[in-house]
C-alpha cells in the first residue's frame, strides 16, 4: 500500500518549533505526537492513502532503537555515531516504505517536529538562550533527518567505514550538490576525498576539488565513463587541488 | 542577457542539432499529465535528434567517430538521475539518433527535469596529440531542460484511488471517509478523503474528470453529508459560534468546509450539522436540490 506522508504549513512549522522551545524551557521533554495522533494541521496530498499515525510510531521506534545508548562521551564522536545510525535507519525505513515520500522536503519537517522531536533534540538541542537551531527543524537541506537520510541512501556503507572518514562539511558539500544525483559519482568522490591527506589544508583542497569537478561536469559526460577512467579523472581533479 | 560559456573544445552552433523530446507514458499530453499520473507510476520519455552538416564542420569531428545522443531525467529533491544514450547513425543522408528513457516512479517527487546532450570526442585544437581530444565532451545540450511538474495545486478535494477489494472496503465506486479525530479545527486533508475504487471501470473517468456531471454531483452530495455529519458530532464540544469562529480563522479547516457547504445549502452551519445528525435524508434532498442533480439540462 502506498502511504502519503503529511506536511505542515510554514506557520504550523514555526509554531511547533516555538512550542518545543517553550516545553524544553519549562523543563519538559519534546514528546512525539503531542496531539495524540497526527497534528491537527497535517496536510495530506492527494494520491495514495494517508499514513496512519500508528505506522509513524513504528518509524519512531525504529529510529529510537537505532540511536541506542551512546558509547562515547566525546560530543563529536557521539554526533557521528548518531548520524550514521539514524541515517541508516531512515534509509532502511524508506526502502521498505515508499522512497518517493522521502523525496518531499516538507515531510521532513513533520517528522522532525511531530514524529521524532525527542530524537531531533538529542542531536540539535537548544542553545544557552533556549533557542533551537530552527533550520534543523524546518524543511530544507539542513533538516536534521533529511540530510542523514540522503547521505545514507547515496553513500551507504561508506559512511560507516572507519578507514574513510568524511567530515561534516565535506558531506554537506557532496550531498548538497546536484552531482549527488549520480550515486556512483558521489561514492567515488567520497572515496577520493577520504584518500586526501588529513593535513590542515584538506578543507581547502576539498573545496577546490569540488570547484574543478563542477566545471568538469559542465563540459564532460562523466556518467558515461567506465569506473577506472572516472577514478582517474577524479584523482587528477582532487590531487591538483591538494597541491 | 544570454551567457556564452566557453568550453575547452570546439562546439557546434545551437541550430546544428535539432531535437524532439516528448513524454510517451502515461500520456503524451503534458497538459493532462497530472490528471492521469499517479505517484509511483513510471514515466517514459522519447527523444530524437538530427545533426546537420554544420555540426561536423564546426566541431571538426571526423564522421567515422562515434557521437551519442544522451537523454537524462533528474529529480533534484530525490537526488536521483536516470540516463540513456544511443549513437548517431546516418540514414537517408541524415545523422539521426533516437532514445527512450524509462523513469522509475517510485523515487519521484516534486519535479522532473529532462535534458538532452550530444556527447562525443571534442576537438581541443591542441597541437599535442595527447591533449587534442576531450573524451565524452558535452558538445551540445538543450538551452533549458524540460520541466515536468509532479505536484498538483492542492486546491482540490483530497482524493485517492485504490482497490476497494484489496483494502477491504465495500464494492462501491467511491466512498467518503472521515477520520475518528476529524475535529472542526483540523485540516480538511487530514480529516476527510474521497476514495475511488480502481476495481471499477468508472474510476478512471472519475479521476481524469470525464465522468458524467451527475456522478460528480452524487459524490458532492456524499461529501456534504459526511462533512456536516462529522462536524455534528462536535456540536456539544464546539457550539455554533465557536465553530463559526474556527471557520473564519482557518479557511483550510473542517469547520470552514462545513460552513461553506451549509451556505451553499441555504442553512446555517449549526442547522446543517443538526440535519446531518437528525434528519440525513432531508439534508441529502437539500444537497441534491442545491446541486441541481439530474436536472434535464444535465441529462446526456
Amino acid at each position: 500500500m502506498t502511504y502519503v506522508y503529511p506536511r505542515l504549513t510554514r506557520q504550523d512549522v514555526e509554531s511547533e518549533i516555538n512550542r518545543i522551545e517553550r516545553t524544553l524551557a519549562a523543563g519538559g521533554v519534546a514528546q512525539p505526537f503531542p496531539d495524540g495522533g497526527h497534528h491537527p494541521g497535517a496536510i495530506f496530498p492527494s494520491g495514495g492513502t494517508p499514513v496512519p499515525a500508528q505506522h509513524l510510531r513504528a518509524l519512531h521506534d525504529a529510529v529510537a532503537d537505532a540511536v541506542g545508548i551512546p558509547t562515547t562521551r566525546k560530543r563529536a564522536d557521539r554526533d557521528r555515531q548518531f548520524d550514521v545510525a539514524v541515517g541508516r535507519a531512515l534509509a532502511m525505513w524508506f526502502d521498505g516504505d515508499d522512497r518517493s515520500q522521502a523525496s518531499h522536503p516538507e515531510i521532513w519537517a513533520y517528522l522532525a517536529l511531530i514524529v521524532l522531536p525527542d530524537i531531533a533534540v538529542q542531536r540539535f538541542p537548544p542553545d544557552a538562550d533556549g533557542r533551537l537551531p530552527h533550520e534543523r527543524y524546518r524543511a530544507g537541506r539542513r533538516n536534521v533527518f533529511h540530510r542523514l537520510y540522503l547521505r545514507s541512501w547515496i553513500l551507504g556503507d561508506l559512511l560507516e567505514d572507519p578507514e574513510l572518514p568524511l567530515f561534516e562539511d565535506e558531506l554537506v558539500g557532496l550531498i548538497d550538490r546536484n552531482l549527488s544525483s549520480d550515486h556512483r559519482l558521489a561514492r567515488m568522490v567520497s572515496e577520493q576525498i577520504a584518500s586526501l591527506s588529513r593535513a590542515s589544508g584538506r578543507r581547502a583542497a576539498v573545496r577546490s576539488g569540488f570547484k574543478a569537478l563542477q566545471f568538469e561536469l559542465r563540459v564532460t559526460d562523466l556518467a558515461s565513463m567506465e569506473d577506472p577512467a572516472l577514478r582517474e579523472v577524479l584523482s587528477s581533479l582532487f590531487e591538483t587541488a591538494e597541491l | 542577457m544570454a551567457i556564452t560559456e566557453s568550453r575547452p573544445f570546439r562546439t557546434p552552433s545551437p541550430q546544428s542539432v535539432q531535437t524532439t523530446l516528448t513524454l510517451v507514458s502515461p500520456t503524451s499530453d503534458l497538459t493532462e499529465f497530472l490528471d492521469v499520473w499517479n505517484p509511483g507510476d513510471d514515466l517514459v520519455l522519447h527523444a530524437t535528434a538530427t545533426l546537420s552538416e554544420e555540426f561536423w564542420e564546426e566541431t571538426t569531428i571526423p564522421r567515422d567517430e562515434e557521437v551519442q545522443l544522451v537523454a537524462t531525467a533528474s529529480c533534484i529533491p530525490a537526488r536521483t538521475r536516470w540516463r540513456t544514450q544511443a549513437p548517431f547513425v546516418p540514414a537517408d543522408g541524415v545523422w539521426r539518433a533516437e532514445v527512450e528513457l524509462r523513469v522509475d516512479g517510485s523515487e519521484l517527487a516534486v519535479e522532473l527535469l529532462a535534458d538532452l546532450w550530444v556527447v562525443g570526442p571534442g576537438r581541443t585544437g591542441s597541437s599535442n596529440p595527447r591533449h587534442a581530444v576531450h573524451r565524452n565532451a558535452k558538445l551540445w545540450q538543450l538551452a533549458v531542460p524540460a520541466s515536468i511538474p509532479l505536484e498538483r495545486e492542492e486546491s482540490e478535494f483530497p482524493t485517492s484511488a485504490t482497490s476497494f477489494f484489496a483494502s477491504g472496503r465495500r464494492a462501491t465506486a467511491w466512498s467518503i471517509e472521515t477520520t475518528a479525530d476529524a475535529e472542526p479545527h483540523r485540516s480538511i486533508s487530514s480529516s476527510i478523503r474521497l476514495y475511488v475504487n480502481t476495481d471499477h471501470e468508472i474510476c478512471h473517468q472519475i479521476v481524469d474528470g470525464t465522468a458524467p456531471d451527475d456522478l460528480y454531483k452524487a459524490i458532492e452530495s456524499d461529501i456534504h453529508l459526511a462533512v456536516l455529519h462529522t462536524l455534528g458530532k462536535w456540536r456539544d464540544a464546539a457550539p455554533a459560534d465557536r465553530m463559526e469562529q474556527i471557520a473564519a480563522d482557518d479557511p483550510g479547516s473542517m469547520a470552514a468546509l462545513g460552513a461553506s457547504i451549509a451556505r451553499s445549502l441555504g442553512v446555517s452551519l449549526d442547522e446543517g450539522c443538526r440535519l446531518a445528525r437528525e434528519d440525513p435524508i432531508a439534508l441529502l434532498s437539500r444537497s441534491r436540490e442545491a446541486l441541481e442533480s439530474y436536472r434535464k439540462s444535465n441529462l446526456k
